[in-house]
């Protein structure tokens, strides 16, 4: 069989050149036009609108491959209710959202699925909202995020169901992952022996990376020799991560070096004065046992030196401290402090919270208990470290919340109380919802309270809704809208944890 | 209904609402508020709806003064002349058959000429062409012609140029032949030229058509030149099987009211324009739910895209509704599989919300067939849970 010629195909050029130049083409394919003597312009307009209609009409369907669909979702979705809450939060209450993806992950359930492309964006450009994204979306939203590659970072939170080699070996870098953290909650050594695998052969930096960060999970020293040859990796990327890794190991040899370097470039003077010298950059162990790139040329600055001291003194494990300078933290910092190596006290401020030592952190918050805002403004005009929430990261809620109350009845600043009561976190224990809505209710100074509305309006726990009056007495008008606008929020907390 | 409201000072507001079976609901209110309706009005309103107002024959003064005023500015409807009436539509329908027969002159001058001098041509030769449909009173004509510029600007402008001219040589053709074509079809034709019926006309002579309708879809869309939104709704018949499409207009913000949600049932008597697609409500019952609507397969939907093409040629997509289809790939594009393997290539700007609705599963699936754009899908009835408007 001859194939019949498509009659667009034979129109367009006859159209383009013109019919006063050229004839109209023959189209056997098309029913014979009516009128047979109709000029050559009437003629080709009618066969071409024959032809447009015909092929749109005539359309045929596609072939395409089925996706595999998602798997099962043991959690339900959230109900009707929570699903409306979810739309006005993704418009109007965007600081709500964590404390939602939370609820619902506490609550066993899943967002609904018509939400997941928002959410999963959402996620996409705000690294920090990714595990509430990852623990709330369930299996449909790991699955949808296998099919966009802005969608990929979900695939490093959380684990599929079990280990399954043929994902292992054939699947996209996210699955990859999963498969691979689901190994290592069953076999820690098997997931070990696999990443030291990957390290050897990946070419990708960012794959490698993303499946060391597996091993953060179940971590014990025997992880040491992989995270020890990943500080070799040409990617400063990988080489950071194995580094925060291993510095949680004190236990490890890493820990070991780190603590001789420190022991190396401290003394002690006569009269209890602290001598630190700089990292000159010479010391390549070191650098390597740092992640730190061995400078080309020798890189000798002070500034290099301090930042080189500072990597040390924040990854190397504090004890080291305890040991050769004074027996308890509270001394050593005073000691440094009287040295006037005020460098090293924020080193060691930073290492307290980069490390979560709750010891540090006790000594260095009773240091600050007694002016807490006196702290906080030198702090600021100094540019110094002072990370109270780093600081009160490593305490138990109670003693968190009891510390900032403490710290509240000693500042008369509600900027400063707004930032101290940021700083512990919710949920606040009852005694500091108390001390927070009286401040709340009783505002007489100037400036500062909007702060101190932020912090109630996230952390205010709602079952405190109560102690806020729908129309309390004595606020400025400007504060009065702060005020309930805070009250307002609450209240919506109190319906979202309602729902769910 | 009327009423005074205490405020907070001395003076208390007075308060009315007017409602009226004509207009939309009126408000006055004597406090210094500038939202319309204000929290008094709403105050009244409430209480009303809870029957807690008691009826009076009398009014106060000012309510009276206020009617009054209300009734004195509005403007007089005339009474429908149909000799007037008939007269006019038969001097339009003569301003479009001599812009529509300019048209197909000026047709087969740029055939005859040849479409490769097109790209020279300056925006005014297209303009002249489109404001003289205007002055004709075919402004569907009008808008097909003053896309020809955009379409220009494709790389492959011949075919799609050659395209819009045989569409437009078609529509000059069958306007010729008005009076010889079928109803239906004759509808399409003075649809796509750009004569309107009113949407009170339809009431007062369109065929009507009572059902209990499944809500298929609803799209909306902005028009950024002029500003109006517009929003069109699919319903399908659940005894008779009918498809209609209501479309509605609006300029401010709140002037569009949602209306029913995609995937509900209504109970509703629709009064059809000539081309028996279009509708317009005449009453409607609450919505309720609906039960998920039968769809077709992929080769069932292309046939009835063919069928609407054969009442309206210029249609460029048809709401079409599949049954059993699962999101599919070929390379990196999306399509809609139906269990047979046939497939139509998505055309909507992303299919994440889609593919997040089915989770890759056979679902029902409400959208828009074009072969020009592909499919666009609006609603999604996933296996075993309620409807999911896209």
């Amino acid at each position: 069989m001859i194939p019949t010629p498509d009659p667009w195909e034979q129109l367009l050029p006859a159209a383009l050149v013109g019919t006063a130049r050229r004839a109209v083409p023959d189209t056997p394919d098309l029913p014979a036009p009516e009128a047979e003597d109709a000029p050559g312009s009437t003629a080709l307009l009618d066969r071409a609108a024959l032809a447009a209609v015909r092929r749109a009409a005539g359309h045929t369907p596609h072939t395409a491959e089925p996706v595999e669909p998602a798997p099962e979702d043991d959690a339900p979705e959230v109900g009707a209710a929570a699903s409306r809450r979810l739309a006005e939060i993704l418009t109007t209450r965007a600081a709500l959202l964590p404390e939602w993806l939370d609820l619902v992950a506490r609550a066993g359930r899943r967002v609904p699925a018509a939400h997941l492309p928002t959410l999963l964006d959402r996620g996409a450009r705000d690294s920090e909202l990714r595990p509430a994204v990852a623990a709330a979306v369930g299996a449909r939203g790991h699955w949808l995020a296998r099919f966009r590659d802005t969608w990929h970072y979900l695939g490093a939170h959380g684990a599929a169901t079990h280990f399954d080699p043929r994902i292992w070996e054939h699947g996209a870098p996210p699955e990859r992952r999963r498969v691979l953290a689901a190994l290592r909650r069953t076999d820690p050594a098997a997931a070990r022996e696999r990443t030291a695998e990957v390290l050897r052969t990946e070419p990708v930096a960012e794959r490698r990376r993303s499946l060391l960060s597996v091993l953060a999970s179940g971590l014990t020293t025997e992880d040491e020799d992989v995270l020890a040859a990943a500080l070799d990796d040409r990617a400063a990327g990988v080489r950071g991560l194995a580094l925060s890794l291993l510095s949680r190991l004190p236990d490890s040899d890493h820990a070991d070096r780190l603590r001789a370097y420190v022991r190396a470039l401290v003394s002690t003077g006569p009269r209890g004065e602290v001598r630190i010298r700089g990292v000159g950059p010479g010391r390549s162990g070191l650098l390597r046992d740092l992640a730190l790139a061995v400078p080309e040329r020798a890189d000798d600055t002070g500034a290099a030196r301090s930042e080189r001291l500072w990597a040390l003194i924040t990854h190397a494990p504090l004890d080291v401290w305890t040991a050769l300078v004074a027996p308890d933290p509270a001394r050593v910092l005073a000691r440094v402090e009287r040295s006037r190596r005020t460098d090293v006290h924020d080193a060691l401020v930073n290492a307290a919270g980069f490390q979560g030592s709750a010891e540090w952190a006790r000594a260095l918050l009773s240091t600050l208990g007694p002016d807490v805002g006196g702290h906080l403004a030198r702090a600021t005009q100094d540019r110094r470290v002072l990370q109270l929430p780093a600081l009160l990261r490593p305490l138990p809620l109670d003693e968190r919340c009891a510390w900032v109350h403490r710290a509240l009845n000693r500042t008369g600043d509600l900027a400063d109380a707004g930032y101290l009561l940021r700083a512990a976190g919710g949920p606040w224990t009852p005694e500091l919802s108390v001390a927070a809505t009286r401040m709340l209710l009783n505002h007489r100074s100037d400036g500062g309270y909007r702060a101190l509305c932020e912090a109630a309006a996230e952390y205010l726990p709602p079952e405190h809704l109560d102690h806020l009056p729908p129309d309390p007495p004595g606020l400025a008008p400007e504060d009065r809208r702060l005020y309930l606008d805070t009250r307002d929020t609450v209240l919506f907390r109190r319906e979202m944890q309602r729902e769910l | 209904m009327w009423g005074e409201c205490r405020g907070s000072g001395s003076r208390s507001y007075t308060v009315a609402v007017h409602v009226d079976a004509e207009e939309a609901p009126a408000y006055k209110c004597s406090c210094p508020s500038r939202k319309i309706p204000c929290k008094h009005t709403l105050g009244l309103l409430t209480r009303w709806a809870g029957g807690e107002l008691s009826e009076s024959e009398e009014s106060p003064e000012w309510v009276g003064r206020w009617i009054g005023r209300r009734t004195a500015h509005r403007p007089r409807r005339a009474a429908p002349d149909p000799a007037r009436a008939e007269a006019t539509r038969r001097d339009r329908d003569r301003a479009v058959a001599e812009g529509l027969t300019e048209l197909s002159l000026w047709l087969r001058d740029q055939i005859d000429s040849g479409l490769c001098e097109v790209p020279d041509r300056g925006y005014a030769h297209w303009d002249r062409m489109a404001e003289r449909l205007v002055d004709a009173k075919a402004a569907g004509a009008a808008a097909l012609v003053s896309e020809l510029p955009a379409l220009v600007r494709h790389r492959d402008w011949p075919a799609r140029v050659l395209e819009r001219f045989a569409y437009l040589h078609l529509l000059a053709e069958a306007h010729r032949a008005r009076e010889h074509l079928p109803e239906v079809l004759r509808a399409a034709v003075h649809t796509r030229a750009g004569v309107t019926t009113r949407a009170d006309e339809v009431i007062a002579r369109g065929e009507r058509t009572t059902d209990t309708w499944t809500v298929l879809a609803r799209s909306e869309a902005d028009d950024p030149a002029s500003g109006v939104r517009s929003r069109r709704v699919w319903l399908r018949g659940r005894t008779h099987g009918r498809t209609v499409m209501t479309l509605a207009h609006g300029r401010e913000p709140g002037a569009l009211v949602p209306g029913p949600d995609p995937g509900t049932g209504i109970e509703a008597e629709f009064a059809l324009y000539p081309d028996r697609r279009r509708a317009t409500e005449v009453r409607a019952g609450a919505p309720e739910p609906a039960p998920v609507p039968p769809g077709s397969t992929v080769a069932g939907a292309l046939d009835a895209h063919a069928a609407h093409l054969a009442e309206a040629p210029w249609q460029p997509a048809s709401l079409v509704v599949l049954a059993q289809v699962a999101p599919a790939r070929h390379g990196q594009d999306w399509y809609l599989a139906d269990p047979s393997g046939d497939a139509l290539p998505l055309g909507a700007p992303d299919p994440w919300r889609l593919l997040a609705a089915t989770g890759g599963r056979p679902a029902t699936v409400a959208g828009e067939w074009s072969p020009a754009d592909g499919f666009t899908p609006l609603t999604v009835w996933p296996d075993g849970a309620p409807a999911v408007p896209l």
